[in-house]
């Protein structure tokens, strides 16, 4: 079927309206989780995506091997804790983690079942939204015109944008250089030598996809991470019948890991000798196994959970490389430590920009200050990881310090989502058009996350990871449990916004 | 946290590249150049049974950037392909050491040539069966904790039964009680497999190291063995029992030093004493007090001074002058 003919689908054409009042930008998780809250609450929600159909984070990474990393029963809406529930298939998830295409089926699934398809317009860029001070608008800039709106959330993700290395030589290779987050379909590797760049989240799940395609495949490796046994299974048909219960036995299991990471890292040697015992199974090889001992504390960086990660560096076609890459040069990958291996094709597992948003650039607060500006002195700060003082009515899910690190992010985005329907919820009782926090609440707010972030092992781990910024700032990470989270976005506390009224 | 010392890290070879042995036997090779000296001597070493090319690597270490170094899996080991039936002979390992020399060593260069245990095998091997190759490719050589006969004879694995008497010196040669044992006991992989890991690892290292072996030296050596696929270990067990290449070593004719530590039990250093005074060019006998059998993993300072100094002497100097004035 003609996806533009597509009823229940996201649109694809059509002018854009001249105002609405909740723009939401981006149609990942966070984006169909807020056209699905905000719109059964009342509101009247356009969510605009760049892309030419939804599922964000699970439309881009379409890599071999691409799944999820927090147990499926989890890793979903609560209001949609399976397959069953949105694609009317009958069966529940059919693995513990599942892999993309099931989780973009799913999401396509959300949208259909809950008539968020008028909702959703795809194809749209946002170049740039402005704070109109005296309109009490947001003035947004698309790729199809202009429109304005009285509020606006950022669900953009925290990582969208892909990070490629700052090495030169990129251009000069002379052969396919592909992201992980750019995968374009229809690849093949098959028979070719392959260099793998990062040996992060996304590598360790392609590495064992190309590792059986590739004639030969180099892994560059800037630092070895921690991996835990997976696990992964196919679940049994029956589990669906109980969704809601696996979604508490897993939330609970997860949640576990909470006060290690967070209170008493030391108490993560447990899980390091897990982890050890893991790799000395799997690789056998003394000397290889040196290369892959993390010297850091386990939670550092985030903790990998694979399987099959460590059987493929053991086979004879596959070498790692214990160095980061320093430059391409034609047809070839130089590492660091001044190995050159010819290759024909570079896959780049090398993340996202986190600390540095894009959205963050197109957006301007009162007195025209670009929100990168105004973090740039400080790092992203946010008031309850959601609002910005100097930015009303402006929303950021998945914002600054509400990461998380040991359990579902879709969990975190419907606690901001609750935080942002209860001040939608207040301001039309108390008829305010425009609220934003105060400079005092932020900055409390900001110094409490920071002092909580001291005891983390992400600060204590003796490791460089993507939840810091350029300036060594952990502005990432929810230093705390998923409960403390819902529990400070419950409500909005009105006294640390100042609110304008009509 | 488990922070491996950095000596015990692999170094990423410059090149890797995998040459095939005449009876097909793929062999994995690495090429270690030090940067910026094209004209570095070149020191290619050969590891023994059950162990692989990570087994050099506090010695690859120590000599990073100083010489340009070969280090290649032994067939049936590490990387290498699996060895073809018939393969496990004295003879096929010199034929791999041949086609890996061919591969890596080029015309106009030299090579010392470095052999430990079975590795030393291979090199008086290749002597024997290519004098050519080894006049024109083989600067020195080394040969590091081996023997060339009487092996499981002369061991000293099994402890208490048939124990010489206690004025017999060292490494008197075992009664036949013993001997039955020692083959028993060295032949076998499937007993190590069905032990506990934990007796496994503390058999492997009784045999192989001694008592000056640090932890850290004991793990990597048992991890390295138990890597050991158990065909390769079984078939090349079987060859070392009947293994006699003393008839090979006159045929060494290139300045050639013997190293051994004076502890070890698999080649003990009887071995060492009847080579070095078997030797048509001797160039010393290195004795390391207290080491055991993986001398380059328990003394890479020793065995890597040794091919230093054998990889930078004049090939020309006479062969007294190759005797080094002090022995570790």
């Amino acid at each position: 079927m003609d996806a533009s003919q597509d009823p229940f689908g996201p649109a694809r054409h059509g002018a854009l309206p001249r105002h609405v009042p909740v723009l939401v930008i981006g149609a990942g998780f966070a984006g169909i989780g807020a056209a699905a809250v905000l719109g059964r609450a009342g509101y009247d929600v356009l969510v605009l995506e760049r892309a030419d159909g939804i599922g964000g984070t699970w439309r881009d990474n379409r890599y071999p091997g691409c799944a999820c990393d927090v147990p499926s029963a989890l890793y979903s809406f609560s209001f949609a804790p399976s397959p069953r529930a949105t694609t009317g298939t009958g069966g529940g998830w059919s693995r513990r983690f599942a892999a993309q295409p099931e989780i973009l089926a799913y999401l396509d699934g959300v949208v259909r079942r809950l008539g968020l398809g008028r909702s959703i317009r795809c194809g749209v860029e946002v170049l740039a939204a402005a704070w109109d001070e005296a309109a009490l608008v947001w003035r947004v800039t698309t790729d199809a015109g202009t429109l304005t709106a009285d509020v606006l959330i950022s669900a953009c993700g925290a990582l969208s944008e892909p990070a490629p290395p700052q090495v030169p030589g990129l251009d000069a290779f002379g052969g396919p250089v592909l992201h992980t987050a750019r995968w374009t379909p229809g690849t093949d590797l098959t028979g070719l030598r392959v260099a793998v760049v990062g040996t992060g989240a996304s590598a360790v799940q392609v590495v064992p996809e190309l590792a059986r395609r590739a004639a030969e495949l180099v892994v560059l490796q800037r630092t070895p991470p921690w991996i835990l046994p997976r696990h992964d299974r196919p679940l049994p048909r029956g589990r669906a019948r109980a969704p809601r219960l696996a979604r508490a036995w897993a939330y609970t299991r997860q949640e576990l890991l909470e006060p290690a990471l967070v209170h008493r890292p030391e108490l993560l040697a447990v899980a390091e000798r897990h982890a050890l015992a893991h790799l000395r199974r799997q690789v056998p090889d003394p000397g290889l196994r040196a290369l892959l001992t993390p010297g850091y504390r386990l939670g550092c960086k985030r903790v990998l959970l694979s399987d099959d990660y460590y059987p493929a560096l053991v086979r004879d076609t596959v070498e790692l490389v214990p160095s980061a890459l320093a430059r391409l040069e034609p047809g070839a990958v130089v590492s660091a430590d001044g190995a050159r291996r010819a290759v024909d094709a570079v896959v780049l597992a090398t993340g996202f920009r986190v600390s540095d948003p894009p959205i963050a650039h197109r957006v301007q607060g009162r007195d025209g200050v670009l929100l990168a500006d105004a973090w740039r002195p400080t790092g992203m700060q946010a008031l309850r990881g959601t609002t910005v003082t100097g930015f009303p009515n402006l929303f950021l899910l998945t914002g600054p310090n509400t990461g998380s690190a040991h359990t579902s992010m879709v969990h975190v985005i419907e606690s901001q989502l609750r935080y942002v329907r209860d001040a939608l919820d207040v301001m039309r009782e108390r008829d305010v058009v425009a609220i934003e926090p105060t400079a005092a609440a932020q900055r409390a707010w900001t110094e409490d996350v920071r002092r909580r972030m001291r005891s983390t092992v992400w600060a204590t781990g003796g490791c460089e990871s993507w939840y810091a910024d350029g300036e060594g700032r952990l502005t990432a990470l929810w230093p705390g449990s998923s409960v403390r989270l819902r529990l400070r976005t419950r409500r909005l506390d009105v006294r640390e916004y100042r609110a304008v009224r009509r | 946290m488990t922070a491996v010392p950095a000596d015990f890290r692999p170094p990423t070879p410059a090149r890797r590249l995998t040459v095939t042995s005449p009876d097909g036997a793929r062999i994995a090779v690495q090429v270690h150049e030090p940067a910026g000296d094209p004209d570095a001597p070149t020191a290619v070493l050969v590891h023994g049974w059950t162990l692989s090319a990570n087994f050099w690597v506090r010695v690859v270490h120590r000599l990073a950037g100083q010489v340009r170094m070969v280090v290649y899996d032994q067939r049936g080991h590490g990387r290498s392909g699996p060895v073809p039936d018939g393969g496990f002979t004295a003879a096929a390992l010199a034929d791999d050491l041949a086609a890996v020399l061919a591969a890596t060593v080029p015309g106009d260069r030299t090579a010392v040539v470095t052999g430990h245990s079975m590795g030393g095998m291979a090199l008086v091997a290749f002597a024997g069966r290519y004098p050519d190759a080894l006049h024109r490719q083989v600067r020195a050589a080394l040969l590091a904790s081996t023997g060339l006969e009487q092996l499981l004879g002369r061991m000293t694995v099994v402890p208490w039964v048939g124990r010489r008497p206690a004025n017999a010196p060292d490494d008197a040669a075992s009664g036949p009680v013993r001997l039955a044992l020692t083959r028993r006991a060295l032949g076998d992989a499937r007993a190590l497999h069905l032990m506990p890991l934990r007796l496994a690892r503390a058999t492997l290292v009784r045999v192989a190291m001694s008592r000056t072996a640090t932890p850290q030296e004991r793990a990597y050596a048992a991890d390295l063995m138990l890597a050991c696929p158990q065909r390769t270990y079984e078939g090349f067990a079987r060859a070392l029992a009947e293994l006699d290449l003393a008839g090979d070593l006159p045929r060494l004719d290139v300045p050639t030093r013997v190293l051994v530590g004076t502890a070890d039990r698999l080649t003990p250093p009887w071995h060492a004493r009847r080579m070095a005074a078997a030797l048509p060019c001797p160039a010393g006998l290195v004795q390391v007090a207290g080491a055991g059998h993986l001398t380059p993993l328990t003394a890479p300072d020793a065995v890597a001074a040794a091919v230093l100094d054998l990889a930078r002497r004049d090939r020309e100097a006479r062969p007294d002058q190759w005797v080094p004035r002090t022995h570790g």
